[in-house]
């Protein structure tokens, strides 16, 4: 890795920043605003980690073992977030309480055809680790 | 076995065909980094569930203020990696002037950071109120950028250590790189908190 890479990395980072810094001036929506802001901040990030922290170059195992489980939990923090934005469950459940027998027969149905991919993707993995 | 066969022999019975130093870093990197994403969830749960979360930063000039702390720390990291660079070509005076920059970076990023404290604390901003609105504001803001400013102290007495141990000749190319993993992940950081600290609320 030569000094001109690091350098173009460090200007292109520079570039996103002031992107970033450009929305906050122009006083974009807030939904717009922090969508554009997380996506760029996590290419940022994606930029430092494989550059700057030389991931990169490593063995492929290194990321593999440190990062899905970060993500992973990251993820199970955000599902809190909703709840948040007052209690959307509840609302869903009233909705469906309030709905005559024949129409919550039909949600239920609908929910038993959601979990065949889920059901089935969990089986194919679980097979092919029995049979190894 | 002299000591040189020893790390070789060490980083390639390592699954991660890395040393132990590197790899102990990176598992302290991966945890740290969940410290401070439960904080900006925390953050970002109160402020959705507090509609009169105040929004103080005008553009100019604390977004402005904000922008130049973030354009220092980024280039911090630049000469930090530069000096991890000198280094791998066995330069070391140049690495520990490459160190020596990084860690100037630091301490004046530090500098802008507390002297803007000093601003909102002067406006009557503190961990349990504020003139504006949510009280929570003060407590969300001051634990989560002082918690960040904590890992820029700690970064540049770190770099400090390692930049007095290569002048005397100890340490090797690894040892500066753990010490670049640390100060890029304080960099990193600081990529989320400008974004939703700062730039989100950004005054209408």
């Amino acid at each position: 890795m030569t000094k001109a890479i690091l350098v173009r990395v460090w200007i292109f980072l520079l570039v996103l920043t002031s992107v970033e810094v450009w929305l906050a001036y122009i006083h974009a929506s807030p939904g717009v605003m922090l969508a554009a802001l997380m996506g760029l901040s996590l290419l940022k990030a994606g930029y430092i980690i494989a550059y700057f922290m030389h991931m990169k170059f490593e063995r492929r195992s290194l990321g593999l073992s440190l990062f899905p489980i970060l993500i992973l939990c990251i993820l199970a923090l955000l599902m809190l977030l909703p709840d948040a934005a007052h209690a959307q469950c509840v609302m869903c459940k009233r909705t469906a309480e309030a709905q005559n027998s024949e129409q919550a027969r039909r949600m239920n149905r609908g929910i038993l055809v959601l979990a065949i991919p889920p059901v089935l993707i969990l089986g194919a993995i679980l097979a092919r680790a029995a049979r190894r | 076995m002299n000591a040189l066969a020893a790390v070789e022999h060490a980083e390639s019975s390592s699954p991660f065909g890395i040393g132990s130093k590197k790899f102990g870093m990176w598992l302290f990197v991966v945890s740290d980094a969940l410290t401070f994403a439960t904080l900006l969830v925390c953050y970002t749960y109160a402020r959705i569930a507090n509609p009169n979360w105040p929004t103080p930063f005008a553009f100019s000039p604390s977004i402005v203020f904000s922008t130049v702390m973030t354009l220092v720390l980024l280039s911090s990291s630049l000469t930090m990696v530069l000096a991890v660079h000198a280094m791998q070509q066995d330069e070391r005076p140049a690495a520990v002037r490459w160190i020596a920059a990084t860690m100037l970076c630091g301490a004046v990023f530090v500098a802008l950071h507390l002297t803007e404290w000093k601003h909102l604390v002067a406006e009557g901003v503190t961990p349990a109120s504020n003139p504006w609105g949510a009280p929570l504001f003060g407590a969300a803001f001051f634990g989560i950028t002082g918690l960040h400013m904590l890992h820029v102290t700690i970064g540049v007495i770190y770099l400090a250590v390692v930049a007095a141990g290569l002048g005397r000749g100890r340490f090797s190319s690894e040892d500066v790189e753990v010490s670049g993993i640390y100060w890029h992940f304080v960099d990193l950081v600081w990529m989320f908190v400008f974004p939703l600290i700062y730039l989100m609320s950004v005054k209408p």
